[in-house]
């Protein structure tokens, strides 16, 4: 059954509207992959979840409950973690300062420090780094630590916007794998990718969105090899 | 480029300070009002530690105003006058219930919290985000409202509290007001709180957490608006307590607060805007510079505020990120 459900959603920046009737939906357990080109309204999916623009109508479910005027510390509360796109950590605080950052809202310090224990066996660089300065860090590790942080709260799911932009392949591997294996432990992830071919391969399904609307949806190997969608948004046939 | 632009503006300011610094001692000997002699070196230790004490002070209250600056991209032009505000609180305690001024900081602070609070709620909410004008016209106007509020209640009367007006001998040729010591330990301690609250508690990181990117602290579930809230109380205690402790150094009326605006911008200009450290270290450093200048300088008066102002003016030509700020966009 579906985690996060999404039926008809419109939104807008300031006035201008970008999400005409967006649908889609993630089952608990699954990796959806949502791509297409700029300005397709991917991240603005993500942002109208989080609440963080202009809601205009749809309806938004997650865990069977309505999100909709949600706090993003109620959503986050409710289990879903979002990572930004951009690698964005605070750049002034160490990195077990930015970890504790993402449990801002768990209050139980024991609990904390469990987290902190999981997301360093999860990215042992982070572990061996706690003191370094956020700002610090090479991309590939800020993105770690993103995710790391949007983990800090055990989420059922979480959204990750773009986690391999403007990294070096190495770390585009990297990050790839780590999605795999968070997504084998049972985690659900939505993710947003310019990299659709990449991010296809690993999913179990795929959303095309264009222009703000629905254009293609299916499992991730079948709009891997659906003609249109390679045409279109892979780079070629 | 850009990083050797960084680096050659860093050598400038210090140029410039080693310069600032030298001045007052070269027209000092120049007017013949430096003496190479033991009793002049000892004054001049005198006038130096004064000048850290009083920094002290200044530097506490500075701080709420870059506390405010950096979390919100506010400039609150009515700081200083939350100071007088804190230093007419003390004098009401001291005058109509008997209570000593830094037993009445238990009284004070609770109330500036909340006095910062209702200021937050009620005009900061509803602009921080904004053009950069509104909060700061807002600022604007709340000061002048207070100061004339406070003149209907009190009238323009210069007022005083009497406090251990004694001084300490510290050694055979120095000493120092009472007061100013009392001043600076309780400013010292205060800040160092406000440190350490800053760096070690929950509230206190997600306060840096905000300040460095509200977008992200979001993100982690921070509550910005909460966040601002204690923020601008604790800004409101850090310039109620600073008003507690110079009321019992010097006069005051409802006027005064509009100089310790200007020096508390002086000193976060020089410290680097939104930079906890720097406000420390720039009150302390331009307190000591303002001192050398009435020290050392016949008319010092009018140069002390030439000084500062024009410090602030240079720094911010020669580094706009003064001392420590954080790089500019």
């Amino acid at each position: 059954m579906a985690l996060l459900d999404l039926k008809d959603v419109n939104a807008a920046y300031g006035r201008i509207q970008i999400l005409h009737d967006v649908s889609l939906h993630v089952n608990e357990k699954e990796v959806v992959a949502v791509i297409g080109p700029n300005g397709a309204g991917k991240s603005t999916t993500f942002k109208i979840i989080m609440g963080f623009i202009n809601y205009l109508g749809g309806e938004i479910e997650f865990d069977s409950q309505n999100i909709v005027g949600f706090r993003p510390d109620q959503i986050l509360g409710r289990g879903l973690g979002y990572v930004p796109q951009g690698r964005i950590v605070f750049n002034q605080m160490t990195v077990k300062e930015n970890l504790e950052m993402g449990a801002y809202i768990e209050r139980d310090q024991k609990k904390i420090d469990e987290s902190m224990d999981y997301v360093f066996t999860l990215f042992p660089r982070l572990g061996e780094r706690q003191k370094q300065l956020g700002g610090t860090m090479s991309g590939g590790e800020q993105q770690m630590l993103a995710m790391g942080r949007a983990l800090m709260t055990r989420p059922k799911m979480i959204m990750l916007d773009e986690p391999s932009l403007g990294l070096s392949p190495r770390f585009v591997t990297e990050v790839f794998e780590k999605i795999v294996s968070l997504a084998k432990e049972g985690l659900t992830i939505m993710l947003v990718e310019q990299n659709a071919a990449r991010a296809l391969e690993i999913s179990d399904r795929g959303y095309v969105l264009e222009l703000g609307r629905n254009r293609y949806q299916g499992g991730g190997h079948e709009l891997l090899n659906n003609q249109e969608v390679k045409m279109m948004y892979l780079g070629g046939g | 480029m850009q990083e050797k632009a960084e680096i050659r503006s860093k050598y400038w300011l210090a140029l410039f300070l080693v310069a600032a610094y030298t001045v007052p001692f070269g027209i000092g000997i120049y007017t013949d009002n430096v003496f190479f002699d033991l009793q002049w070196l000892a004054d001049l230790t005198t006038v130096i530690l004064n000048g850290i004490m009083q920094g002290g002070v200044y530097a506490m209250f500075a701080v709420g105003l870059t506390l405010i600056f950096g979390v919100m991209r506010i400039i609150n032009v009515a700081h200083g006058e939350l100071v007088m505000l804190g230093a007419y609180l003390t004098w009401m305690f001291f005058f109509y219930v008997g209570i000593d001024p830094l037993l009445a900081l238990f009284l004070t602070l609770p109330i500036a919290f909340v006095i910062g609070v209702l200021i937050q709620k009620l005009l900061l909410n509803a602009v921080v985000g904004g053009p950069e004008l509104t909060p700061l016209l807002i600022t604007f106007g709340l000061g002048l409202t207070i100061i004339h509020i406070v003149e209907a209640i009190f009238t323009t009367d210069y007022r005083t509290i009497p406090y251990a007006p004694d001084a300490l001998q510290i050694s055979e040729s120095i000493n120092i007001g009472r007061s100013k010591i009392i001043s600076f330990v309780m400013a010292s301690f205060i800040s160092i709180s406000v440190f350490f609250f800053l760096k070690i508690h929950r509230i206190g990181k997600a306060i840096r957490a905000t300040a460095q990117n509200a977008d992200v602290a979001m993100v982690c579930g921070i509550n910005i608006f909460h966040i601002y809230m204690i923020t601008s109380g604790l800004a409101a205690a850090l310039a109620v307590a600073g008003g507690a402790l110079v009321s019992i150094q010097f006069g005051f009326n409802p006027e005064t607060g509009v100089l310790y605006t200007l020096q508390a911008f002086a000193i976060i200009v020089l410290g680097g805007r939104g930079h906890y450290i720097g406000a420390l270290i720039g009150g302390v450093m331009l307190a000591v510079i303002e001192s050398l200048i009435s020290f050392m300088i016949p008319n010092g008066t009018a140069m002390v505020e030439i000084a500062s102002y024009g410090m602030m003016v240079f720094v911010l030509l020669i580094r706009p990120r003064g001392l420590m700020g954080p790089k500019e966009n």
